[in-house]
């Protein structure tokens, strides 16, 4: 569990994170969500501890990072958005080293290197330089490097950069895997249609203020009060659109495709007796349903709140 | 408590520099061109000694090649390691990992070099060869062997603590720093009266006569062997460096420092200092050619440019000095305690100048000057007090007045307050002779304590040093006033920045009627 207790960050003048709070609970995948210069990476490192707070608490899983450093930090796996790596090493001996910075006990490494290696699939990489890997191979390397020493928070800065669609998938999957396993994940990236299938929820970073955090769905909620729902039929086009028309929930309506797209200011109970009424007035609907709203649109409605 | 063996035998940086620097195609070339060279030293040794030579300039040969190796070469490794780690990130890695600072400054000082150790070592046995070929006593191989350790560990932490400090955005030129700050620290720190905090030119000194275990010196009034003196004063800097670096280890942006290990610093260097120039006769101390005025200056000299070191590195500048505002703020603590690194510089300078003011004294009456010239001692080092109070307000206030641009504008201020007015009085001398110049010459503090105390065959050194006095204080009596007006621009300005408008959440729009 992470809890941010008014978090400020100032670089000099700039406040680069401004009085910042937030509690991420466990098993919860976080997407931390921002334009460039917004303060993901800055609220990552200090979460992290590589970053002095001009001021504010950050506890992890109940460890006060500014007094008992050390011991918060065995809980806490951090992979930024660089690639550090020793180039003059071999992949196994970047990972026992950091398997041995860890106290992970000596005849347990191997084990754990290999299990790590092969889950992001760079088992085969084993003894090749590190200096030889590809930026996308990198990048799963200090996935694994991350991941080692078995934390309960992880903090990811844009680990998709750089990646293969291969890679994504696995990183997908590795996320999956860790939100199951009751850890606590923080993720920061510009991929936002990625972020939204793995997130169980979201924040919203601008100019160092989290402008909104939660669940995705209520965001959404919150942003909107008239949601996007469509409907697909096989006939009776012109009937639809009368009764569309005429319902007082119903707002504007548009046609993406064969799906009729419209704004609706109800809730599912609504929805159900616009259905039934759809149905009852003889319109052979195939298909009918809210439409989910993806990361990257509340993004966009939330940027452009902001501007206005 | 990390025990010794935790820290140096299970220590994961220093198995990955075994792993790194010790592959086969690297130690090989490294180790075979010492060997060759070594073995010719031996074999040229041997021959001196088999026609009834004598093999001393060989020996000496040999110590500067285990110098190169070690001192020279090793820290170079040192702070190219540290500078690598911190631009890569892989330093904030080792940061983030449980392992302590102790472990990561022990396994970089030891990790890093160890191709350079290896090579030292391999030299060892031709090292006993040449020597006992030379008859230099046993006692003082092993005395020698005792002094490039000491040596190296300073070297390093030294290595280590400048690459550590250097901003990030010019670690490609910590190895030029690095090499400047190991020039000032070994050679000029070797000059008299403060030979002993580097043990390097003792060090060749023994080495050019062919060590000679009986020389001896004396500290606070005591005979000792110069090794032991080195010792005394090296390894408590070390433990300094040792502190410094482990600060540095663990916090990226804070100074090596923290302000009462400052001021024990300074404290020790001086008492030390005077330590080797007490109850001694100037003459016979290995200080010859100074003359007791000499001494005492040098000595002044020393702690007044450690002074300004020290205060300049500790002065924050104004984001540091904000930080240090709003952090405080918060806590409802008001104002910021000195000891905080994020304090203004206020207290530090004020107590660095007294003590400075209290060592130069001391050190003046310890050198045994005439008592005649002890109150122009004592001048100068009021002289230097001031300067020190002068450099130090100056420095905050010029950040806290002009921030990004602080820097450069200081560096105008100090050319034109102390430069200047060396220049032109020296041009003034050279035509019309010293008098009037001497005044011009006494604006700057570097002629207000050299010309008091060295009397220069001027018989005004008083004058001089009693107009420098004045103009130093006034300086910094202005200094002061502008210092405290920036300092309350800038706590009112990140007071007023704390009630800005602050970019509005997000709320829920109320449901609209339909």
């Amino acid at each position: 569990m992470i809890a941010v207790r008014d978090l400020r960050v100032d670089y000099d003048d700039v406040c680069a994170v401004r009085d910042i709070s937030l509690e991420i609970a466990d098993g919860e995948i976080f997407g931390l969500i921002g334009p460039n210069g917004a303060g993901k990476t800055t609220t990552l490192r200090a979460l992290a501890g590589l970053l002095e707070p001009t001021y504010g608490d950050i506890l992890l899983n109940g460890i006060d990072i500014s007094t008992h450093r050390e011991e918060a930090v065995r809980t806490l796996g951090f992979m930024p958005d660089s690639t550090p790596l020793y180039e003059d090493i071999t992949v196994e001996e970047y990972l026992d080293l950091f398997a041995a910075s860890y106290g992970i006990a000596p005849g347990e490494r191997s084990a754990a290197i290999a299990k790590y290696l092969a889950l992001v699939d760079l088992a085969e990489k084993r003894k090749a330089m590190t200096a030889g890997l590809s930026r996308g191979m990198k990048q799963r390397l200090l996935l694994a490097k991350t991941l080692l020493p078995e934390p309960r928070i992880v903090l990811l800065d844009e680990p998709a950069s750089g990646m293969d669609p291969h890679g994504r998938a696995l990183l997908r999957d590795i996320l999956r895997q860790l939100g199951a396993e009751g850890r606590t994940v923080i993720i920061s990236s510009h991929i936002l249609v990625e972020l939204s299938e793995f997130c169980t929820s979201v924040g919203v970073m601008q100019r160092g203020s989290m402008v909104v955090s939660g669940q995705v769905e209520e965001i959404a909620a919150r942003l909107t009060e008239q949601r996007v729902w469509w409907v697909e039929v096989l006939e009776g086009e012109m009937p639809l659109l009368e009764m569309l028309d005429a319902h007082p929930l119903v707002g504007s309506v548009s046609r993406e495709g064969d799906a009729y797209v419209f704004s609706f200011a109800g809730g599912r109970d609504e929805g159900s007796a616009l259905l039934a009424a759809l149905v009852g007035a003889g319109i052979r609907v195939t298909a009918f349903g809210r439409r989910k709203e993806n990361l990257e649109e509340l993004f966009l409605k939330i940027g452009a709140k902001e501007v206005s | 408590m990390m025990s010794l063996t935790t820290l140096v035998w299970d220590n994961p940086i220093l198995v990955k520099f075994v792993r790194s620097r010790l592959r086969r195609q690297q130690v090989i070339p490294l180790l075979t061109v010492v060997l060759l060279i070594a073995g010719a030293l031996t074999w040229g040794s041997y021959s001196a000694v088999r026609q009834g030579g004598d093999a001393n300039l060989v020996f000496v040969w040999l110590v500067i090649l285990q110098g190169v190796l070690l001192l020279v070469i090793g820290a170079g490794q040192v702070a190219t390691a540290i500078a690598q780690a911190r631009e890569t990130g892989m330093l904030d890695f080792h940061r983030l990992s449980p392992q302590s600072p102790a472990a990561l400054v022990v396994g970089f000082a030891l990790g890093a070099p160890i191709r350079e150790y290896l090579a030292y070592i391999l030299t060892i046995p031709f090292f006993i060869l040449i020597g006992y070929l030379c008859e230099v006593p046993f006692l003082a191989l092993a005395l020698l062997v005792v002094g490039f350790v000491v040596l190296a560990a300073f070297n390093y932490l030294l290595a280590m603590t400048v690459s550590l400090s250097v901003p990030a955005n010019s670690l490609r030129s910590a190895g030029a720093l690095l090499g400047l700050v190991l020039i000032l620290v070994n050679i000029l720190w070797a000059l008299p009266p403060v030979t002993f905090f580097t043990a390097l030119p003792l060090f060749f000194t023994q080495v050019g006569r062919v060590v000679d275990v009986e020389m001896t010196y004396t500290f606070f009034g005591m005979p000792m062997s110069g090794f032991l003196i080195s010792l005394l004063h090296q390894a408590p800097l070390i433990v300094f460096l040792w502190f410094a670096a482990l600060r540095k280890m663990r916090h990226e942006r804070l100074p090596g420092l923290s302000r009462p290990m400052l001021l024990s610093l300074f404290v020790f260097v001086g008492l030390v200092s005077i330590g080797d120039v007490v109850a001694t006769d100037a003459v016979e101390s290995g200080f010859s050619g100074l003359g007791t005025e000499g001494l005492a200056l040098s000595l002044l000299m020393q702690q007044f440019f450690l002074a300004l070191f020290l205060v300049l590195s500790v002065t924050p500048n104004a984001g540091q000095f904000l930080h240090g505002v709003r952090y405080y703020r918060k806590l409802g603590i008001w104002p910021v305690p000195q000891r905080s690194d994020r304090a203004g510089n206020l207290g530090v300078v004020l107590v660095v100048s007294l003590l400075l003011f209290v060592i130069g004294c001391g050190a003046a009456y310890a050198s045994g000057i005439s008592d005649d010239s002890l109150p122009l001692a004592w001048l100068a080092a009021g002289v230097s007090a001031t300067a020190v109070l002068t450099i130090g307000l100056g420095a905050q206030a010029f950040y806290l007045r002009f921030r990004k641009n602080g820097v450069t504008y200081f560096t105008l201020f100090v050319f034109l307050a102390w430069i200047m007015p060396l220049i032109i009085g020296l041009l003034g001398y050279s035509t019309t002779g010293l008098g009037f110049w001497a005044l011009v010459m006494c604006f700057s503090p570097l002629a207000g304590i050299f010309i008091p105390i060295t009397g220069t065959g001027y018989e005004h050194g008083h004058v001089s040093g009693i107009f420098s006095l004045g103009v130093s204080f006034t300086l910094a009596l202005i200094l002061l006033g502008m210092y405290v007006r920036a300092a309350r621009s800038t706590i009112a300005r990140a007071i007023a920045a704390e009630e800005e408008q602050r970019p509005a959440p997000i709320t829920p729009p109320t449901p609209a009627a339909v």
